[in-house]
């Protein structure tokens, strides 16, 4: 799957835990760019992206990304890996 | 075993609901010795009740509900020394100070104050998320003002008005030392300390979820540097499931797993104690 195939993918995921549908997000996107992307709703968006992609974070990797291009390439290591 | 052991907590309500709810509790801990101290998850806060209960700070009676310390607490001679406390639980849940005329408050009592503006509507509630989080605590000024303005625009006409706005206006944060902190904490009490591991969420599974990133190894390091008993609740949610552990947040314990993690605690505390005794 390539990078822009997770980024679409992702960006689905991200307006349904945001409940922002009109959410525009670019890889530069961070937390504070997103009223609604709070620790909690982070959790939620990382259990719904396991379950979307059929990947496992380890525990450090569930906080580490620090905006969508990283959370993207973070997916993408799972699928390779 | 010295019962029952004196203990100071500071920490949030993962560990105050436990250790309330732990089996033969009277017998085996007082944790009321110094009043009533309620959540902390700052070491500023924490070191604000250390002040307070030494006679050395004063908390106005009208900012009590923003701090942990509650309205009838009030300074205790033995807290000059603490020389009647055996040990103390360290719990930290906050990566930053939060600041208000020099008061240390709760980051949990500033979303409760705000909760008026929040039930407006989704775009207040969205305007108090993004001004605590990415203004106040993550420490962004620009934000924190502009946002701040529109907030303080929605204030509601109440008793409260004049401090809401107040608190919106002149809050700041700044970064926390975790190694620092337990340093302090250890000169200010002069008693074993224990260092409690504060998971912010689980995973639906039962990995554990710290927040900000790195929490969890910086109180572990510190820790480390200085002695200190870890103890990770992580291991019992695992062993339980977070069906029977965990509430639907997946954060706080559901009520029947409380006396359940809190004998941990109790344990947890007996061994600080023991081992602080065996190392003279």
């Amino acid at each position: 799957m390539t990078r822009d195939e997770i980024f679409s993918k992702l960006t689905v995921l991200m307006r349904d835990t945001f409940d922002d549908g009109a959410l525009t997000p670019s890889m530069s996107t961070t937390s504070d760019d997103v009223a609604e992307w709070d620790s909690a709703n982070h959790v939620l968006l990382m259990v719904a992206i396991e379950a979307e992609f059929g990947v496992r974070f380890e525990t450090a990797e569930i906080t580490a990304p620090e905006n969508v291009g990283e959370l993207v390439g973070l997916i993408r290591s799972k699928l390779d890996g | 075993m010295k019962a029952p052991l004196n203990v100071l907590l500071f920490g949030g309500c993962l560990l105050r609901r436990p250790l309330r709810s732990a089996p033969n509790l009277a017998a085996r801990i007082d944790h009321k010795r110094y009043g009533r101290i309620r959540v902390v998850h700052s070491f500023s806060e924490m070191f604000q009740v250390v002040e307070f209960l030494r006679g050395q700070k004063e908390i106005p009676q009208e900012l009590r509900r923003l701090t942990g310390i509650a309205p009838e607490t009030v300074p205790v001679p033995n807290a000059a020394d603490f020389h009647d406390i055996d040990l103390a639980l360290i719990e930290p849940g906050s990566p930053v100070d939060i600041d208000f005329r020099g008061i240390a408050i709760n980051r949990t009592a500033i979303m409760d104050l705000l909760r008026p503006i929040e039930r407006q509507s989704k775009e207040a509630a969205k305007l108090c998320h993004a001004w605590a989080r990415t203004g106040l605590v993550g420490m962004n000024d620009e934000v924190r003002r502009e946002l701040g303005a529109q907030l303080s625009a929605l204030v509601p006409d109440d008793e409260d008005r004049e401090l809401r706005r107040s608190v919106i206006a002149e809050t700041r944060a700044v970064k926390n030392d975790t190694a620092a902190g337990f340093r302090k904490m250890r000169e200010l009490l002069g008693c074993p300390l224990g260092a409690v591991v504060f998971i912010f969420r689980y995973m639906p599974d039962g990995r554990p979820i710290v927040w900000p990133a790195g929490s969890r190894e910086e109180l572990l390091a510190a820790a480390g540097q200085l002695g200190l008993p870890v103890f990770e609740p992580t291991s019992l949610v695992q062993e339980y499931g977070v069906a029977t552990a965990l509430e639907k947040d997946m954060q706080h314990y559901r009520q029947a797993f409380l006396p359940i993690i809190g004998e941990a605690i109790v344990q947890f505390a007996q061994n600080v104690y023991e081992r602080s005794r065996a190392e003279g």
